[in-house]
């Protein structure tokens, strides 16, 4: 359904562009969730934002092919895309405090994209915003409420329907659960495969958080420096993880059933964009000595349905 | 909420009466030694005082006057020998106009500037705004009436230079005739205040829609498919123009305070004139008078700035 | 003896209204809680934003007045000297704060940052200064050269490090650590909270560890208390919280963390 292809989304610093996501390939099924793992810096969330083209278009440069339902939306026009924005991909962001507008009610926020990508008269769209609701677990008193009056968690359930209000094939989540307390997390995850399964609905799914890509996503492709350096089912992943780098993020997680007293480290920390190396591993100087490289590392299949950019292939 | 900010407005308005009175009496002189013949004896001076009650203790000046206020006698003009409060009202009016149009015109002037700016910042159209706003920044308000004055009176001689109104005209004009020529002599104070008031406001209009251009819920809202127009009006401009909404409250207190140096530029008779004058005359009835109501006034517009944030925000709207 | 013992403690935040601001009804942040952290222990303090355990952390350091409550420092009662500046309580007990970019001041050098609370407390000569920063900055792993660095210069996790280094200079009894490492990528938290756990078998240091995450606590505390809406839901020693939780709250908390144990079976 969706088929991204060699997607490179660079920045302007002081007038030159850096490559935040740097070639990266990847593609999600029908009502399938794939999540996209990397810590801050890793480009993840440039690549999402990429597929619906939300940078500011000033400072940013996208180039590859990214082939929605058959067409390529970096080369569709301006005015098709909003066409797809919202209708066919709705979007959902980290911290829902700055990302509804303070100033609008619930319901008319919900309303908005209904305005743009259906017929319906006003009295249709309200009973939509209602049932959307409902279906997110809010009551109907929100409709008229401010977002400051909504704690974290509603707050939340409402951009889901706000993402969810046209019926999108594609909904892109970038850090859905971060901004919320762990109980309220595991709440609106909850939320969201329950209304992914029953909406049909693809996900890509971005975060930092393992667990969180454990509890919910069918695929994991994990990114570092700009790269995507291994992709898997969600179980293949957490059983054979091939990549140092993800052998090392599952290895650094405080797990809850070890009572090991130190913390498994990696040292160093994510390149910045301007002094992120641009050929050969990107990972491998921050390996002990002996296995760092040079050597230009490449996309090997382990397993079915498993690749992995590695000179240590197998 | 807004009934205890109006009450907090009692207490403050004791203080600043108090400061008033007290400032005005510790200056140099008083009403007599400007008017009384230098060659006056002393015992005559004396006499005279003790009758108009200077001589009485701080405080029972103060109450004297400040009861008289309460009743609406701001006491009798030592210069002009009327009632302060009829020598002010006439000002007052004619103060009023004259900021009343500087405010129309800056805000007529400034949003449009302002959005423009903000909206295509970094093109060849924002750099001309900030240009020209940079300019009207570094020049003084002195300097820019006096070009005004320069340009449009004596070489163009299109408005007048001075005052509110023609003498003849007021005298045998018709009622028409009257209004044309004050507005006539309005144009050029009110183009000079409003090109140096609309500075802050272009350059907070500008800020802000660009602060907000790819704020979180700007992204949001183009994630929905809305038109980039649509984006502007309904989430950028709108959230955008709130901080303006608030400073549009101290704006309107400054109808009747802040054109001091207009007014003295343009020698026209009102509130500010008759400040500088009264000072000078140490006529401290008038003195005292105009900077209690100017105080009042500021007081009043932080009111008003307040109940416009809370119309404009609800997150500021009582519970 | 424990180093640290607080009885009752309650911090209530006034919500004000009427024409005089007077407070009308107020906030229970804290709301009567007991504790004692011993020598060279941590004591982890869990609870969601909003249940009271940065209150609890300011309290203790002073830096908001107490609406009741004891704290016992030593054995000794410093309830009434705990906002007192320069006094020695305040000398034993440091902070370290969650966000490193608002709480390292970004126009001063490393070297003033961590110089800071020594000039306060200590006379030392330029050369002793100097001396004991290099110190300082070794202990967190970091080089003599950093010292003449800004903060801007460095990763989220040096920052860190840098606070702890500021938080130790002092030699202090008790660290207060809020959400130390939360706003930290994952491989940068276990940096930081191993150098944590360097320093407190170094110097014999206690911690009062508040955090939302259950796995980090739980490698870093011996006890627990899990905090719900400025109350104390359970206390316990980390064995009986997470084999054994009682409080319904702590069990709903147990069971939202995202099945990480999926995770255990790799080995590298």
């Amino acid at each position: 359904m969706l088929k991204i292809k060699n997607l490179r989304t660079s920045f302007k610093i002081d007038g030159k562009f850096y490559a935040a996501a740097d070639g990266i390939s990847f593609d999600v099924g029908k009502n399938e969730i794939l999540a996209i793992v990397g810590e801050s810096g890793s480009g993840k969330s440039a690549a999402a934002l990429s597929i619906t083209r939300l940078h500011n278009k000033k400072s940013t440069r996208i180039e590859g092919e990214i082939i929605f339902n058959g067409t390529d939306l970096l080369s569709v026009s301006e005015k098709e895309l909003l066409k797809i924005r919202g209708k066919h991909i709705g979007m959902i962001f980290q911290d829902p405090l700055t990302a509804l507008n303070p100033l609008m009610r619930i319901g008319a926020q919900i309303e908005e994209p209904l305005i743009y990508h259906t017929n319906f008269n006003s009295e249709e769209r309200k009973s939509r915003v209602l049932e959307l609701l409902e279906a997110v677990g809010m009551t109907p008193r929100a409709y008229k409420q401010f977002p400051h009056e909504l704690s974290g968690g509603m707050r939340q359930r409402a951009m889901i329907a706000v993402a969810l209000s046209c019926d999108p094939a594609l909904v892109i989540a970038d850090e859905p659960t971060t901004a919320l307390d762990v109980t309220i997390q595991a709440q609106i995850l909850e939320l969201l495969s329950e209304l992914q399964k029953k909406m049909q609905t693809s996900i890509i799914l971005i975060t930092h958080d393992l667990g969180v890509v454990s509890e919910i996503a069918d695929k994991v492709a994990v990114m570092y420096a700009g790269q995507i350096v291994e992709t898997a089912t969600v179980d293949r992943l957490f059983t054979n993880p091939r990549h140092p780098y993800t052998r090392a993020l599952l290895a650094a997680i405080p797990s809850m059933s070890s009572n090991e007293r130190r913390f498994f480290t990696i040292p160093g920390a994510v390149p910045t964009l301007r002094e992120m190396p641009r050929t050969g591993c990107r990972f491998s100087r921050r390996m002990p000595h002996e296995a760092r490289h040079e050597t230009e590392p490449t996309f090997h299949e382990v397993e079915p349905d498993h690749q992995v950019l590695c000179i240590c292939h197998s | 909420m807004i009934i205890r900010r109006i009450l907090i407005l009692i207490p403050q308005l004791i203080i600043i009466s108090i400061l008033v009175f007290i400032l005005g009496a510790m200056m140099p002189g008083d009403a007599l030694s400007g008017m009384i013949d230098p060659g006056v004896s002393a015992e005559v001076r004396e006499l005279q005082r003790e009758k108009l009650g200077l001589n009485d203790p701080l405080a029972v000046r103060y109450v004297r006057w400040i009861g008289g206020i309460v009743r609406g006698d701001f006491g009798e003009s030592f210069i002009h020998r009327r009632p302060v409060l009829e020598v002010i009202g006439e000002r007052m009016a004619n103060t009023f106009f004259l900021s009343l149009a500087i405010l129309v015109l800056t805000y007529t002037i400034a949003i449009p500037l302002g959005v423009l700016s903000g909206r295509y910042s970094g093109t060849v159209v924002d750099k001309a705004i900030l240009f020209y706003v940079f300019v009207s920044l570094a020049m003084p308000t002195m300097v820019l009436g006096i070009l005004m004055i320069l340009f449009f009176s004596f070489y163009l001689g299109w408005f007048p230079s001075s005052g509110s109104v023609d003498a003849i005209v007021l005298a045998k004009g018709s009622a028409g005739e009257i209004l044309a020529n004050r507005l006539h002599h309005m144009v050029l104070p009110a183009a000079t205040g409003a090109l140096v008031g609309m500075v802050g406001v272009v350059f907070m209009l500008r800020a802000n829609i660009i602060d907000r251009a790819f704020s979180d819920y700007v992204t949001l809202a183009r994630s929905k498919g809305v038109p980039e127009g649509a984006v502007f009006r309904r989430h950028i401009l709108r959230n955008s123009l709130i901080p303006v909404a608030a400073g549009f409250g101290f704006a309107i207190s400054g109808l009747l305070t802040g054109q001091l140096f207009i007014e003295r530029i343009f020698q026209y008779p009102g509130m500010g004139h008759l400040f500088f004058s009264s000072v000078k005359a140490q006529d401290f009835a008038v003195v005292n008078a105009i900077i209690l109501i100017f105080s009042a006034l500021t007081a009043l517009g932080m009111l008003i700035s307040d109940i416009l944030l809370s119309i404009t925000d609800p997150r500021i709207r009582p519970q | 003896m424990s180093l640290l013992e607080v009885k009752n403690l309650k911090v209530y935040y006034p919500i004000r209204g009427g024409i005089f601001g007077r407070a009308s009804d107020y906030v229970y942040a804290v709301d009567g809680v007991s504790f004692s952290v011993g020598e060279g222990e941590t004591l982890g303090l869990i609870g969601e934003s909003g249940s009271g355990k940065s209150t609890i952390g300011k309290a203790i350091l002073g830096l908001v007045p107490l609406a009741g409550g004891s704290i016992y420092f030593n054995g000794e009662n410093i309830t009434k000297y705990i906002g007192i500046n320069r006094c020695n309580y305040r000398k034993s007990v440091q902070m370290i704060f969650q966000d490193v970019n608002s709480s390292l001041n970004a126009k001063k050098r490393v070297l003033d940052i961590i110089a800071e609370p020594l000039r306060n407390f200590e006379k030392l000569s330029r050369t002793e200064e100097r001396k004991k920063i290099d110190e300082l900055l070794s202990i967190v792993g970091m080089s003599h050269a950093d010292a003449y660095k800004y903060p801007h210069e460095f990763s989220g996790g040096q920052r860190q490090r840098i606070g702890v280094a500021r938080a130790i200079a002092l030699k202090p009894k008790l660290i207060v650590a809020d959400e130390p490492v939360s706003a930290l990528d994952l491989s940068i938290q276990a940096q930081v909270l191993n150098y944590m756990k360097d320093i407190q078998e170094e110097l014999n240091l206690s911690y009062l560890f508040i955090s939302h995450d259950l796995g980090v606590v739980k490698h870093m505390c011996e006890n627990l208390t899990i905090m719900q809406n400025g109350k104390f839901a359970e206390t316990g020693t980390r064995d009986e919280i997470f084999h054994n939780p009682r409080h319904e709250y702590t069990k709903k908390l147990i069971e939202s963390i995202p099945s990480k144990n999926k995770t255990t079976k790799v080995t590298i």
